[in-house]
């Protein structure tokens, strides 16, 4: 029952849109969606970093993910939201904001319709893609979070993190 | 050939009067002149011998005289107051001697006295009687005689004193020593204190003077010569020799003493045309004459001009013979060859005109055969184009007619068109009519229209305003749906975290997302309709602010047609009057097609009989070569002139009773042909005819009365003119 729970906990994914690419992120990493508020720029950091937000009274720095994947970054809409994520940085579980064109669904897949990523042939470093999954006839690539905050720029992201 | 030969009768006849005439004047003239020249020739002639004669004779004789004066003046000189000479008797016969010899016509000399004069040696006689001495001549000296007595046998001194001492005797004939000679006697008498004593004499022969005029033939002896006395003749040609000595009353040939001696002049005329000339002998001292008469007559004198003119008129003959042989054979020359240009002319004539006109020669024939020959290939030419026109008229015609037929149609075609489009054209009145009232209406409507779509217009402005209302309510309903929609997610995303427990939360959140979905789905529709119906609603406002002008000018347009419509209507009366004009029109045209049909025909009569009389031509070059052929063969034959002729007469008579059936031959195709055309003519006319009639009854009545327009119904003789120029 508990192994089940997991399953379904762990076979939970929260897709969204960047530009036209559908991307899907574990619902265990995500804590909250919220709508686009506005940022408050933060002076002399990087471009991945938008700024910070007030999230329920803590600081919540935002980054554009659309700039991690050196994406053309589409402009604001009423869709564009703020994913509240729960990443793993440096064995550390910190709060992110990241930006995203459009919440879609939180979809549940069994374990055998996940696909592996393609090696080869996609503009994406396969390193963040844990794999490919097939929903209404569209496919969707799940994205490893952690991975993809573990770079340079995720500490940087910590480094210019004010402190709370 | 009617006139063979006469130009050579003509020619031959000015020729010989041309040279005839001339010749004849002067022949007369000439003789006449020739005539007075022989009489005057004869005349001088005659004259001249008549002075020799005399002159000669008057030498002679005078010489005697003068010597015989000059004796007896010596004598006369050597007499005292008593009448006694100084001489002796022997001295005297010396004297008289020497005068003997000295003179050589003096027979004998003598010398008479009166008694007791002269040395008184005689006494017998009386004082009135003269006494002789012995008297003297060649032979010797001869004893007395008494000449005087013997001679005058009167008183000779009352005669010597009655005749201023002169004695002249006629001429006789004495016998002295046995020969009978013609002598004259002449004496001087010897005066002594003016009285008369004694007369010396000499007997002269005037044998010789007989010899001087016999010697002469005086035109050829036909001359009559004759010396003449008071007495007789002394003298005469050979002739009339018998009757020298004569008295003048025996004179011969009717010639009268009184004619002969008392018309001494100097020339006359006689009746016979004889002449007669008179020239006297002047003897010194001596008041007697004699005289030379010669009488010429006519015949003889003219004699020699009569041969001269024998000679003449013979010599003209020749040349008139000459001249006529020659104008014979140059006429005839000229004639064969206008014959021959004749004949080919005739062959022209009877419609041949390939024909050659070759006459040879340097002359006006030639060039008259020439310019025949550039005529008739002229002609040729001409006719021959003339045939191919003829043809093409022929052919025109027909195409003519047939043309009128359709012109005919035609009119009755236009005829029925103009009563259609006449029609047609009432219809388009009422039509122009109906639009007039039509376009009041509309024009009408248009302006409802406008108000209308004004209204409307503010409408839409309403409705629009009121659309952008329910976009923004809209929006917010999508809002509101997006807003949910991540409330459900964040419900599904808490829903999943929670596992096994949150499950039913995550269908509702599901659910919750389905329904914030449909209604962002239905908001999406309803603000896609929304921004349509907006758009739509704007297009609307627009198109109708638009179609409001739109509609104000299309009310005044409205009007406008409404004007044109009247316009219109002037212009269909303007037409249905144009067309009464047709009609005229189309009616004259009518007409005139019928006058082209009759023209038409008489242009195919025309054509026809052209044909037929061009046909008379014969331009076929083999026949003409085959009579030309003939015609050389007769050329030959023209010089053998009379009989050829008549051979040739002969043959055109049966050449024109050939041509005269050929002619009735001619007329029974122009018979036949004559009907056909008559055919023709009826059919073509009953077409015409049908064809009028019909466009007639279709055309209607002429118009009496044309207010408008050009007035085509002038007088006749105008409108033909005005049709010509329309």
């Amino acid at each position: 029952m508990i192994d089940e729970d997991i399953d379904q906990l762990t076979n939970s994914y929260l897709s969204f849109k960047l530009s036209d690419e559908f991307f899907a992120v574990h619902v265990s990493k995500v804590l909250n969606i919220l709508e686009l508020v506005p940022i408050t720029k933060v002076p002399k950091s990087s471009d991945v970093l938008k700024g910070v937000i007030n999230l329920r009274g803590s600081v919540l720095g935002v980054i554009d993910i659309r700039m991690k994947f050196n994406e053309i970054i589409s402009e604001n809409t009423k869709e564009t939201c703020i994913l509240v994520l729960e990443v793993l940085i440096d064995n550390e579980m910190v709060e992110v904001g990241a930006i995203v064109d459009s919440v879609e669904e939180v979809i549940e897949v069994k374990e055998n319709e996940i696909q592996p990523p393609l090696s080869v042939g996609t503009k994406y470093k396969s390193e963040f893609i844990t794999g490919l999954l097939k929903s209404k006839d569209k496919f969707i690539m799940i994205l490893d979070m952690d991975k993809i905050f573990a770079f340079d720029h995720a500490s940087m992201l910590l480094d210019d993190m004010p402190e709370t | 050939m009617k006139n063979t030969g006469s130009i050579r009768t003509k020619l031959i006849s000015i020729i010989g009067l041309s040279v005839l005439v001339p010749i004849i004047i002067v022949i007369i003239i000439s003789s006449l002149k020739l005539r007075d020249d022989a009489i005057i020739l004869a005349k001088t002639n005659a004259k001249t011998n008549a002075e020799i004669y005399s002159k000669g004779i008057g030498q002679d004789l005078n010489q005697v005289f003068k010597a015989l004066n000059t004796f007896t003046d010596i004598l006369s000189s050597t007499m005292d107051e008593n009448g006694v000479s100084n001489f002796d008797l022997e001295q005297i016969h010396q004297m008289e001697n020497k005068f003997l010899i000295e003179n050589k016509q003096v027979l004998t000399v003598f010398l008479n006295f009166l008694p007791n004069h002269f040395n008184k040696i005689d006494n017998s006689g009386t004082n009135e009687t003269l006494t002789s001495f012995k008297y003297i001549n060649k032979k010797g000296v001869y004893s007395y005689l008494d000449r005087w007595n013997y001679n005058f046998k009167s008183d000779v001194v009352s005669y010597l004193k009655q005749h201023n001492g002169q004695i002249f005797t006629e001429p006789y004939k004495d016998f002295l020593e046995g020969d009978s000679l013609l002598m004259i006697s002449y004496g001087k008498a010897i005066y002594s204190n003016n009285e008369i004593s004694g007369v010396l004499g000499v007997d002269i022969s005037i044998d010789w003077i007989q010899n001087y005029i016999s010697n002469t033939e005086l035109f050829n002896g036909a001359a009559q010569i004759f010396i003449v006395s008071d007495g007789g003749i002394i003298n005469a040609d050979n002739k009339n020799k018998a009757n020298v000595g004569k008295n003048i009353t025996d004179i011969i040939n009717g010639y009268q003493k009184d004619d002969l001696f008392e018309n001494f002049n100097e020339i006359e005329v006689l009746e016979e045309g004889d002449f007669k000339f008179t020239v006297p002998v002047n003897f010194e001292g001596v008041d007697k004459a004699w005289y030379v008469i010669i009488k010429v007559p006519e015949k003889s004198v003219l004699k020699d001009t009569n041969w001269l003119l024998g000679k003449r008129i013979g010599l003209v003959s020749l040349i008139l013979l000459l001249a006529l042989s020659i104008a014979y054979i140059y006429t005839n020359k000229i004639i064969t060859r206008i014959f021959k240009l004749s004949k080919i002319a005739e062959k022209v004539a009877q419609g041949n005109l390939d024909v050659s006109f070759e006459v040879v020669g340097n002359d006006e024939i030639e060039d008259l055969s020439q310019s025949l020959q550039t005529m008739v290939d002229k002609f040729f030419e001409i006719i021959k184009n003339i045939k191919k026109t003829t043809e093409d008229l022929y052919k025109s015609g027909n195409a003519l007619s047939e043309t009128a037929i359709k012109l005919s149609e035609g009119a009755s075609e236009q005829a029925s068109s103009t009563e259609e489009v006449s029609a047609s054209m009432e219809q388009l009145n009422a039509n122009i009519e109906q639009n007039a009232e039509n376009s009041k209406l509309a024009d009408a409507m248009a302006q409802k229209s406008a108000t209308g779509i004004e209204i409307s217009s503010k409408n839409v402005i309403a409705t629009t305003s009121a659309m952008g209302d329910i976009a923004k309510k809209i929006s917010i309903i999508g809002d509101i749906a997006f807003q949910t929609n991540i409330l459900a997610l964040n419900a599904s995303v808490e829903a999943a975290r929670a596992g096994q427990y949150g499950k039913g939360f995550g269908v509702v959140a599901k659910e919750v997302g389905k329904l914030a979905d449909n209604s962002k789905v239905a908001a999406a529709d309803i603000n896609d309709i929304t921004s349509k119906s907006f758009i739509s609603a704007k297009k609307s406002g627009e198109l109708l602010d638009q179609i409001v002008p739109d509609i104000k000018k299309t009310a005044l347009l409205v009007q406008e047609i409404t004007n044109a419509s009247l316009e219109q209507r002037a212009g269909t009366d303007q037409i249905n009057n144009a067309l009464q004009q047709l009609n005229n029109v189309t009616q004259q045209n009518a007409a005139s097609a019928e006058q082209l049909a009759m023209n038409v025909e008489a242009l195919n009569s025309y054509a026809d009989e052209l044909t037929k009389l061009i046909g008379f031509f014969n331009l076929d070059k083999e026949n003409n070569e085959k009579e030309n052929n003939d015609f050389a063969q007769n050329e030959d034959d023209i010089d053998n002139s009379n009989y050829k002729y008549k051979e040739e007469i002969n043959d055109f008579s049966d050449f024109e009773s050939d041509m005269k059936e050929i002619e009735d031959d001619n007329e029974y195709d122009e018979k036949l042909e004559q009907k056909e055309n008559k055919d023709f003519k009826i059919d073509f006319e009953s077409k015409i005819e049908k064809k009028i009639s019909k466009t007639q009854e279709i055309l209607p009545k002429e118009p009496k009365d044309i207010k408008r327009g050009f007035n085509f119904n002038l007088g006749n003789e105008d409108s033909d003119d005005e049709f010509e120029k329309f």
